[in-house]
């Protein structure tokens, strides 16, 4: 120390490296690794959903919010919570009780890791799985409003875990506080009615509707209102300024109330005709689906198109293959099975399945009670299954044991092109709920 | 001419549950390297912290700098020129020196545009200047106590509290630190709490005694050093001639309690 003791106090010349407080907080400490862990948590998450998602906004964006929700929620908390209670482990306290930096300004700083991280991380898991989306997307916008009230919510989490580490002295406190953040959160999103809205994890499942303008900035000042009423309550000493942080309080009640008067069912979402207007190839049948999946259409067409060549012309068979939001809604109209559950970045994983999957729609008629009995029902079954593993074979290990039809199957295969015409023009006529109508090959 | 006096302590009674640590001290510091002595649980570590403005006294008026300690806006201020080392100097780990004073150096509204320079200033004081951008965590125990030092000098305080700052320094260490004491007494007062004699022989002007809450002696290290007497042996150092004092000082402050208590119960019967 003697060498250095006294250097004479002159202004450097050279560079002095400044050091703000905020962005050494941000550096420094479990911030970082708790931004970098949301970011992980979504990323593999959503990785290991299957990819299903990057067909449409809605899906990537109800996943991203269930995520967010349910999994960097309880993380957050956890994670602010420890930070929260690290003065006390690193025994800095009595020092900081000597200081003149008001407590207030103090505890933002120290509170930005906690509220600032997740929130980065998730909006860069956001980012990159809104990327991933783009290129597949037919129509409408990501909903960016409420992927920005997700970050919002997970900030407001570790801030109110934060607040709580610095409360309550016991070292479990952040786990627990984790453990008990995903019960709640995961009950709250479960629950029916409206106040399920307010949580941050409330999954919504139809993809051609958008949420109404006002709901991801009411959800955005619901979160913050609270977690900032509950900063102020904590860190405003003096209780002439103490009532300040009813201001935030009131903000959140009032984006509560908003939330609250929404329907129970459908909260926020409303159907938007952009998303569910119908979209037809020029095949024949026509295969339409909603706008939402207008990237499938080419996939889709290509699956039925074997389908399509031997009905070609059929008396009885599909005008129309419709698919998604409208439904069967015109004479000859025959609905499809959801092509986006089996559908990877536009593409059906296995056309074959979908296929066998659309001939087996095909020939569901609604039976009543009593239907398919008599003592020709065993055969008719047979006999339909025949048809449709004539049609559109059910791909190995798949399905159910086609032992029994295979004689009708070589008959069908025997056929010449008019005779297999014929008959399905009959097989089509015929009643399947009704054994007798149903034709031997 | 006397010098004014930056800590003015009258009536100071401090308790913690049913002890009573400091018991209606007096005491006024000025200018200058002022030692702390006594023995553990004597009170000075609960002087400092009332010094410090961390602990509130039972009863007592502190005036530091010329401010009232009881009052908040004063108090604000007389944290804004003060420096404090505790005892158990708490650090984050994770930080590297240089950020770690440097926010000590915001806590304590060292203006913005001084800050940096004030914060490598700090840091060569106490010697770490080559190790200003290494984590704390990666500091030894010696080097920990010395980036302690540096946050407490970084606003260079009108009044600085060390509480055991030679803990964990090496020998070499402890002769720099008595150093850099005195260059700091020439202009702020420094109130050293310890109970290294050898401290206090080497780097202060005068001494404070305490002994069960109450001071059992006040004046400078030779007059301390006086109140041993001669020693016989001719190897006799300065620093065991300020322990005999000090040993000497207590023993005439025991006995006056006792005499004073004895008088005291004789009273009562």
């Amino acid at each position: 120390m003697t060498a250095t003791l006294t250097p004479p106090r002159t202004e450097p010349a050279a560079y002095v490296r400044t050091v703000s407080p905020l962005r050494t907080e941000l550096r420094r400490g479990l911030g970082p690794w708790t931004g970098a862990a949301v970011l992980l948590t979504v990323l593999v998450t959503m990785y290991g959903k299957g990819l299903g998602w990057q067909g449409r906004w809605a899906d990537t964006t109800n996943l991203l919010h269930v995520v967010a929700g349910l999994l960097c929620g309880p993380l957050a908390l956890a994670a602010g919570c420890w930070q929260g209670g690290r003065d006390r482990r690193r025994g800095t306290t009595e020092l900081w009780d000597s200081v003149s930096r008001s407590p207030m300004r103090r505890l933002l700083v120290a509170v930005a890791p906690s509220a600032l991280w997740p929130a980065a991380g998730l909006l860069l898991a956001d980012a990159v799985c809104a990327l991933a989306t783009w290129p597949y997307v037919s129509a409408g916008r990501p909903f960016l409003e409420l992927l920005a009230a997700d970050a919002v919510a997970v900030g407001a989490l570790g801030t109110l875990g934060h607040l709580v580490g610095r409360v309550v002295r016991w070292r479990l406190t952040a786990p627990l506080l984790g453990i008990a953040g995903y019960v709640v959160l995961g009950l709250a999103a479960y629950r029916e009615g409206p106040a399920r809205w307010l949580g941050p994890a409330g999954e919504h499942q139809f993809f051609w509707d958008r949420p109404v303008w006002w709901y991801g900035p009411a959800a955005m000042a619901w979160a913050a209102g609270l977690a900032l009423a509950a900063l102020l309550a904590y860190g405003l000493r003096t209780a002439r300024l103490r009532p300040l942080a009813l201001v935030p309080l009131a903000v959140a009640v009032g984006a509560a109330t908003l939330i609250l008067r929404l329907p129970p069912d459908e909260g926020p979402w409303r159907p938007d005709p952009a998303l569910a207007r119908q979209v037809c190839d020029d095949g024949t049948p026509q295969v339409c689906l909603t706008a939402v999946d207008e990237g499938l259409l080419p996939s889709v067409s290509a699956a039925l198109a074997p389908l399509s060549a031997h009905l070609k012309g059929v008396p009885g068979a599909p005008v129309r293959w419709v698919g998604g939001a409208s439904g069967p809604a015109l004479p000859g109209d025959v609905e499809l099975p959801s092509a986006r559950q089996d559908a990877v970045r536009n593409r059906l994983t296995r056309p074959d399945l979908y296929l066998n999957s659309a001939v087996n729609w095909l020939f569901s008629d609604s039976c009543r009670p009593g239907d398919g009995t008599g003592p020709n029902a065993e055969r008719a079954s047979t006999v339909q299954l025949a048809v449709i593993e004539w049609l559109a074979p059910t791909p190995d290990d798949y399905g159910p044991d086609t032992t029994a039809a295979r004689p009708y199957i070589d008959r069908l295969q025997a056929k010449s092109p008019a005779e297999q015409r014929e008959y399905l023009t009959r097989f089509l006529a015929a009643n399947t709920c009704h054994p007798d109508e149903v034709p031997i090959p | 001419m006397n010098k004014p006096a930056t800590v003015a302590v009258t009536g100071l009674t401090v308790r913690h549950r049913r002890t009573v640590a400091l018991d209606a001290l007096d005491l006024s510091l000025s200018r200058g390297v002022h030692g702390l002595l006594g023995p553990n649980g004597a009170g000075k570590t609960s002087l400092i912290r009332v010094l410090a403005t961390v602990a509130a006294p039972a009863s007592g008026r502190v005036e530091l700098l010329g401010e009232d300690v009881a009052s908040p806006r004063e108090r604000t201020g007389i944290r804004r020129r003060l420096g404090y080392l505790p005892q158990e100097f708490g650090y984050y780990p994770a930080f590297t020196v240089r950020e770690f004073v440097a926010y000590v150096a915001w806590l304590k509204e060292v203006p913005a545009n001084r800050a940096p320079a004030a914060v490598e200033r700090a840091v060569e004081r106490v010697g770490l200047a080559d190790r200003i951008d290494a984590r704390m965590k990666t500091l030894s125990g010696g080097m920990v106590r010395r980036a302690g030092i540096a946050q407490a000098i970084v606003n260079e305080p009108e009044l600085l509290l060390l509480d055991e700052p030679t803990a964990g320094l090496d020998p070499e260490q402890r002769v720099d630190f008595r150093a850099l004491l005195r260059e700091l007494g020439k202009e702020a007062t420094v109130a050293v709490s310890t109970h290294l004699v050898e401290d206090v022989a080497a780097a202060c002007t005068d001494v404070a005694l305490i002994e069960a809450g109450r001071l059992a002696f006040r004046g400078t290290t030779a007059e301390l050093a006086a109140l041993g007497g001669e020693s016989a042996d001719p190897g006799d150092t300065t620093t065991n001639a300020i322990e005999r004092g000090y040993t000497a000082a207590l023993r005439a402050h025991r006995e006056r309690s006792g005499s004073g208590a004895a008088r005291a119960k004789e009273a009562l019967r």
